[in-house]
């Protein structure tokens, strides 16, 4: 199951510190201090292709894990750090599972904007690869019957006569196969189609549907959890069609293709991307996560965690949170030296 | 900044082609039901400059579990192309003349293109499964290109949308749906501006560049347009004919005064109002024109929208602060956080959620959200749960604790917290300033250094200052002074940031050809601390005195003599100037040659346990001096070394050089009094040369001319004379800085030999090196002369002249203070230093500055009364050197007898001035002198104290340091020690032990004086030493 890059986690074990698959490391800084959480501590920051990850330095144990996919934004704001003073720092504002956390990095080296310039842009990277990443519907992938192909795509296999079992009457349509993803698209409509990747699919079998055997495509949860059925006839082609799009399934769902490119522009030669490290202190670490919500705390952007459901405000015309019990728009606002 | 924060409820990121980031503007949103389907659900419609086309759907959605969830999914998209031209605006409405579906119209830089999306198979359930198609309907080429787009039922059509296109040039066409009706030029118009359509009276408002509303009817402009039928009927850009187009009056003008951002329509019919938004407030007008209501904003506003609920206006203004402000009519009714600055925002209805806010950032960002009630107050961020370290936190409590009660202490003023922090922890934990002084003498190579007398450059010393912040330090400024004539490579920096230590190279190295007078260099860093609180450091560092000397051959004969004496044997000097001993290795004598050639030989002697300093300078004396006794106290400071456990004492057993310094004085005066004739002869030829100018000019500007009559020569003598005194100006400052430099060094060396004689306490000599500074500014207006003479007169008068009433003036007012003028002459500054450094040194008096009066019960002995009277001759001296030749001014003025009274009484004494002021003289003539006659005159000084009171009273004070009364001194075999010196230092350690009773002695001796010292001191004070100034101011 791929998290990296979806969740923001606390005090990582050194197995979720590690590169999954298809991850690695971009970036290396040494001297950053995490301003929100950990002021005053120097601690590492390594930037993969999928998240953030910091550790502390004196305490490896204490550390943070920021997918990319939970970023809202990323700006620079002053800060006040205890090892540096005032200075301009990372402000990185997230959500994950609807509770929104601020992490604020700074560089202990002065002078270097390569902390600004390397988070932002891999996470520019990563916005503009979502297509590798995301299932997509309708979306503007097809041009004139060909599969616009991404940078580090490969077609692998294209497959016509493939019927969207999605309507009643169904829609006839044509395969891409590629190292990324499958692709579908109707072929009256290019704008009807469907993008898949790999990483978002759940299962692929054969079954039977009330339109006979069907190759059945189930998206994960997370994506929205779509079942997507496909007939190909003859049986024999739809056979050998799951075949391969089994077997490319389970090699990049392991291993996939996540398309984020960036090289980093100032990097001193020094550096090697050294994880090992990081194992030695491994028989250490106490599996108990009690104190999570204490480290959690210290993140929250708004020193609480979940928002109310909204409701209709009919003094404002507009949809605002739920009120607490107790409270009218009138007293909140009037609390407030206008 | 509100406390509020906008709610995400739905928000995706819109992308350019190939995951670009689009860029979006005001027009790039529509919210409607675009797919016509039943029941009607609005979409969500985005645009922008790459091209991007996308619907969404936006709705919350059950889970499983029968939780409502909010948030984008992938099947909210409904339809995502890109169209080959930038979007500048997108439109809704009834734009084809077949139907009354809602179609969409998308206006590019040079084309309008209406299109119909519809759904194909709306009946499927699975939201994934339903398919979408784009089709465009019809489409106009845009013969100039476009700025806005304008829709609605002009001319009160029923059932239908005409579109108005808007364009750079500020023409406005019409299309009545697929046919184009007219082309017309809009008046007052030079930049295009935002439009509005006021359905009920059929008349657009146009913003125009003149800052003003103007409205016109529909039919108007349709008018105007088509008596031009040139431009109205056909699409070719004939502006020409525009040119001549009929008056296009407006129905009504509002001037506003600022640019407009945006305008909206809202409500219908008779309550319809417009809402414009400037850039500093926004309006509310009627459709006649008249307003409604304006507010004023204090923000800079970003986007409006405008809405009516009930019958008030609701309007939402969005803030380049990242703000929504929600007003009804002009009341602040809500303000909200947003997450970016939108370039758009709308309101609307979605499943889930009614009365979303829908809002468009620049680049690309558009989100669903709704208004937070939960105020986002600052939270204390939790404390640190992780491994508390109690000794520390502990350690850290008390030292904080240590802060809180220095700061308390003295009510806080910033200076005193920084006095009571400064030695303290404060300074420690925020920055630390270490200089080190290279080892290594390299040779000057940059520019401005002197040569040595052997031809070869002088050397420089690299000194490595190194700055350690514990916490990170902004703008920290090290700026270094060195006294000329040596100079620093660069003498200001300027650290940005330090964040764990810095290092500064800096080089010193000897710039003019004079004697230096000082080799301490001062650091001074001034920076910030975390608190902002300012805060100096100074740091001293002494440059080594290879810097300014090298060695050289000893010799023997000099001028200037000078003799320490110490309570240890004599140490081998290559063992005290390692590094200078190389080419004069033995053991008694060594040369030191300045690089201005002058010499200094230092000799000593074994069995006198004695130093002599000689040379023809006295000023080069100085600094040898000083590091003989630096370095004599390092040698022996070190503890449990060389068997000594007892103190080093040394002493001085030659006089003070008084005259030499008295010679240095006036030497400095000299130059200073040159430097003033030498101005006022500039002003006198600066204002000849000004004369001679101006009757030029007159000569000149004659209309007849007339002959110069040499005046032309003149004006050029006088300039070259001009440029004469400058250059001599410039040549007696160089002068002056080097008999500064000179004087300098011989104040230090008068002030060090004074604390060898007396064995000052640090405070006392620290309050006579203040009032006889050492320091001497090239400064004209006021000199080191008048300087030391108000110092040294303060200091006789406050702190060495205590019982001045008990003298029996107690009704006088004391005289007041000296003017800091430059005085004629010298003497009365050389007689008030005179008779300082002889209370300090012969009296031993007490330089206590904050002393109790301290108990005057007479003292019987003869020799202090007697000092008691001369002391009382004293006062009136001031005036002899003063001017000898003339009467007192107060005799002049005798018709008054108090007055006459004490005129006659400072004749009387200045008539003893004569006898007095020699006692000084002789004692320092001999100083200089001969030092046998010096040794003579200290024994025949003892055997006849009374007579000679005043010797007898320097030879205590020598004896009160290591000194001569158990030992004879053999004059002899000083100068010419170092040949059969050698058997000695075989027998240093014997003499040591030897010299065990001797110290003892010493000791006693040490301790004797004191009583009687302190005796003189509080008796013998000089009375009044200042009658004599009274006595001038008559």
């Amino acid at each position: 199951m791929l998290w990296e890059d979806r969740d923001v986690r606390f005090d990582i074990t050194p197995q979720q510190m590690k590169m999954r698959a298809g991850e690695h490391v971009i970036d290396k800084l040494d001297a950053i201090e995490d301003t929100k959480g950990n002021s005053g501590d120097r601690g590492r920051l390594l930037i993969s292709n999928l998240r953030l990850i910091w550790h502390s330095q004196t305490t490896p144990r204490v550390s943070l894990s920021v997918g990319f996919n939970c970023i809202i934004n990323i700006t620079t704001k002053t800060v006040n750090s205890k090892l540096r003073g005032l200075t301009e720092a990372l402000y990185i504002l997230t959500k994950a599972n609807n509770t929104r956390f601020e992490f604020i990095f700074t560089n202990l080296v002065p002078g270097t904007p390569r902390l600004f310039t390397s988070v932002m842009g891999v996470y520019k990277a990563y916005n503009s690869s979502k297509m590798y990443r995301e299932l997509k519907l309708r979306a503007a992938i097809i041009q004139n019957k060909q599969l616009k192909i991404l940078p580090q795509e490969q077609i692998f296999s294209k497959v016509n006569g493939v019927w969207n079992l999605s309507s009643d009457q169904g829609n006839l349509g044509t395969f891409f196969i590629t190292n990324a993803r499958l692709v579908w698209f109707a072929n009256m409509n290019e704008l009807f189609n469907i993008s898949l990747p790999y990483l978002q699919i759940a299962s692929v079998k054969v079954r039977e549907s009330k339109f006979g055997m069907a190759l059945v495509v189930e998206s994960c949860e997370a994506s929205g959890g779509y079942v997507l059925g496909f007939r190909i006839d003859p049986i024999e082609k739809l056979h050998q069609v799951h075949k391969e799009i089994s077997a490319l399934y389970t090699v990049y769902s392991q291993c996939p293709v996540f398309g984020i490119e960036y090289v980093v522009q100032d990097k001193p030669p020094t550096e090697e991307g050294q994880m090992d490290q990081l194992e030695v202190d491994e028989a250490e670490i106490d599996e108990n996560t009690t104190d999570t919500a204490d480290v959690l705390a210290a993140y929250l952007a708004d020193g609480r965690h979940q928002d109310r459901e909204p409701v209709y405000s009919t003094e404002l015309g507009l949809a605002i949170e739920k009120l607490k019990e107790g409270y009218t728009l009138q007293t909140l606002w009037e609390v407030i030296p206008s | 900044m509100s406390l509020f924060k906008a709610r995400d409820w739905w928000s995706v990121v819109v992308e350019g082609e190939n995951g670009q980031e689009e860029e979006c503007d005001l027009g790039c949103l529509a919210v409607a039901n675009i797919n016509n389907e039943t029941p009607s659900k609005d979409k969500i419609i985005v645009g922008g400059f790459s091209g991007s086309l996308r619907i969404y759907h936006p709705q919350a959605f059950r889970t499983e579990e029968g939780e409502e969830v909010s948030g984008y999914r992938a099947d909210h998209v409904l339809l995502e192309t890109t169209l080959n031209y930038p979007i500048l605006q997108l439109a809704v409405g009834k734009f084809v003349s077949s139907n009354d579906h809602i179609h969409l119209c998308v206006l590019h830089p040079d084309r309008l293109a209406v299109y119909t999306v519809t759904t194909d198979n709306a009946t499927v359930q699975k939201q994934h499964g339903q398919q979408f198609r784009l089709t465009s309907a019809y489409q106009h080429k845009l013969p100039r290109k476009a700025y806005s787009l304008l829709t609605g039922a002009f001319g009160g059509v029923k059932g239908k949308d005409y579109l108005a296109v808007e364009s750079l040039d500020g023409c406005l066409s019409v299309f009545e749906q697929e046919s184009q009706a007219f082309t017309t030029p809009l008046p007052n118009t030079l930049l295009p501006g935002p439009l509005a359509y006021f359905p009920r009276n059929d008349s657009i408002v146009i913003a125009g560049s003149d800052w003003c509303l103007h409205c016109y009817k529909y039919q108007a402009i349709a008018v105007a347009a088509t008596d031009n039928p040139s431009e109205g009927n056909s699409s070719t850009n004939n502006k020409s004919s525009s040119q001549g187009s009929k008056r296009l009056n407006p129905e009504w003008t509002q001037l506003l005064g600022e640019p407009v951002l945006d305008m909206k329509v809202v409500g219908d019919g008779a309550g319809a109002s417009l809402v414009v938004l400037t850039q500093r407030s926004f309006y509310c007008l009627k459709d006649s024109g008249v307003f409604k209501f304006i507010k004023k904003l204090e923000y800079n506003p970003a986007c409006l929208n405008a809405f009516m609920l009930g019958n008030a206006v609701q309007v939402l203004v969005a803030s380049h602060t990242e703000t929504l402000l929600v007003y009804q009519e002009t009341e602040l009714k809500w303000a909200s956080q947003l997450p970016y600055v939108p370039v758009t925002l709308t309101r609307t209805d979605f499943e889930g959620i009614r009365g979303g806010l829908v809002t468009l950032g620049s680049s690309g960002h558009l989100q669903v959200s709704y208004l937070g009630t939960d105020p986002s107050l600052f939270v204390a961020p939790p404390t640190d749960a992780r491994q508390i370290n109690y000794d520390q936190t502990d350690q850290e409590l008390a030292k904080l604790h240590k802060v809180i009660k220095a700061s308390t202490k003295d009510a806080g003023t910033l200076l005193n917290v920084n006095k009571s922090l400064s030695g303290g922890m404060i300074n420690e934990n925020d920055l630390r300033v270490y200089a080190t002084v290279g080892s290594q003498l390299e040779t000057w190579t940059g520019p401005g250094g002197m040569t040595g007398p052997d031809g070869v450059g002088v050397p420089a010393v690299p000194v490595a200052i190194r700055l350690t912040a514990h916490s990170p330090l902004n703008s920290v400024r090290v700026h270094i002074s060195v006294e000329k004539p040596l100079a620093v490579s660069q003498d200001t920096f300027v650290l940005r940031t330090i964040c764990d230590t810095s290092q500064i190279l800096v080089k010193f190295y000897q710039h003019e050809a004079y004697l230096p007078s000082s080799l301490t260099v001062t650091f001074v860093t001034s920076f910030l601390t975390s608190t902002g609180a300012p805060r100096i450091i100074t740091t001293n560092v002494e440059l080594p005195l290879r810097l300014v000397v090298q060695g050289s051959q000893p010799s023997k004969e000099a001028d200037h003599k000078l003799t320490i004496s110490t309570n240890m044997p004599a140490v081998n000097l290559p063992e005290l100037f390692p590094e200078l001993a190389g080419e004069a290795g033995v053991a008694t004598a060594m040369g030191l040659q300045y690089f201005n050639e002058t010499e200094v030989t230092i000799l000593s002697s074994r069995t006198t346990n004695r130093y002599r300093l000689q040379s023809d300078s006295l000023a080069a004396l100085w600094l040898v001096l000083k590091e003989l006794i630096a370095r004599l106290r390092a040698y022996w400071g070190r503890p449990g070394w060389r068997g000594k456990v007892d103190e080093l004492i040394l002493g001085a057993a030659s006089p003070l050089p008084t005259n030499e310094l008295y010679a240095e004085i006036d030497a400095h005066f000299l130059r200073r009094k040159k430097h003033k004739e030498l101005e006022a002869q500039l002003v006198q030829r600066a204002t000849q040369f000004r004369a001679v100018q101006r009757r030029l000019l007159t000569k000149f500007k004659d209309k007849t001319p007339t002959p110069l009559t040499n005046l032309d020569n003149l004006l050029e003598g006088t300039y070259k004379q001009i440029l004469h005194i400058t250059d001599l100006i410039n040549e007696n400052i160089k002068g002056l800085e080097q008999d500064g430099s000179q004087l300098s060094c011989v104040v230090r060396l008068v002030l060090e030999m004074a604390r060898l004689q007396t064995n000052m306490e640090p405070d006392h000599y620290s309050l006579l090196i203040a009032a006889l500074s050492p320091i001497i500014h090239p400064t004209m207006d006021q000199g080191w002369e008048e300087r030391t003479d108000a110092c040294v007169t303060f200091l006789l008068r406050n702190v060495l002249g205590k019982n001045v009433t008990i003298g029996g003036h107690a009704g006088r007012d004391a005289p007041p203070p000296p003017q800091l003028t430059m005085p004629h002459d010298t003497g009365k500054l050389k007689k008030h230093v005179g008779i300082l450094l002889d209370k300090v040194t012969k009296a031993a008096q007490q330089l206590v500055l904050s002393d109790p009066p301290q108990d005057t019960t007479a003292d019987t002995r003869e020799e202090t009364i007697y000092r008691d009277e001369n002391d009382l001759a004293e006062p009136p001296t001031p005036q002899a050197p003063e001017d000898p030749t003339q009467v007192p001014l107060g005799s002049r003025l005798g018709e008054d007898r108090a007055r006459s009274a004490r005129i006659k009484s400072s004749r009387l004494l200045s008539g003893r001035t004569a006898s007095t002021l020699p006692p000084l003289t002789p004692s320092s003539s001999f100083s200089v002198g001969e030092e046998r006659d010096e040794e003579r005159g200290i024994l025949t000084a003892q055997s006849s104290e009374a007579s000679q009171p005043d010797e007898s009273v320097d030879i205590e004070d020598l004896g009160d340091l290591p000194s001569p009364p158990t030992e004879p001194p053999d004059p002899t075999e000083q100068p010419s020690t170092p040949p059969n010196e050698q058997p000695n230092s075989i027998q240093e350690l014997t003499v040591t032990e030897d010299l065990a009773p001797q110290e003892k002695l010493q000791e006693t001796l040490k301790i004797l004086p004191k009583p009687t010292l302190k005796k003189e001191a509080t008796i013998e004070t000089p009375d009044d030493i200042f009658d004599g100034d009274d006595g001038d101011m008559w």
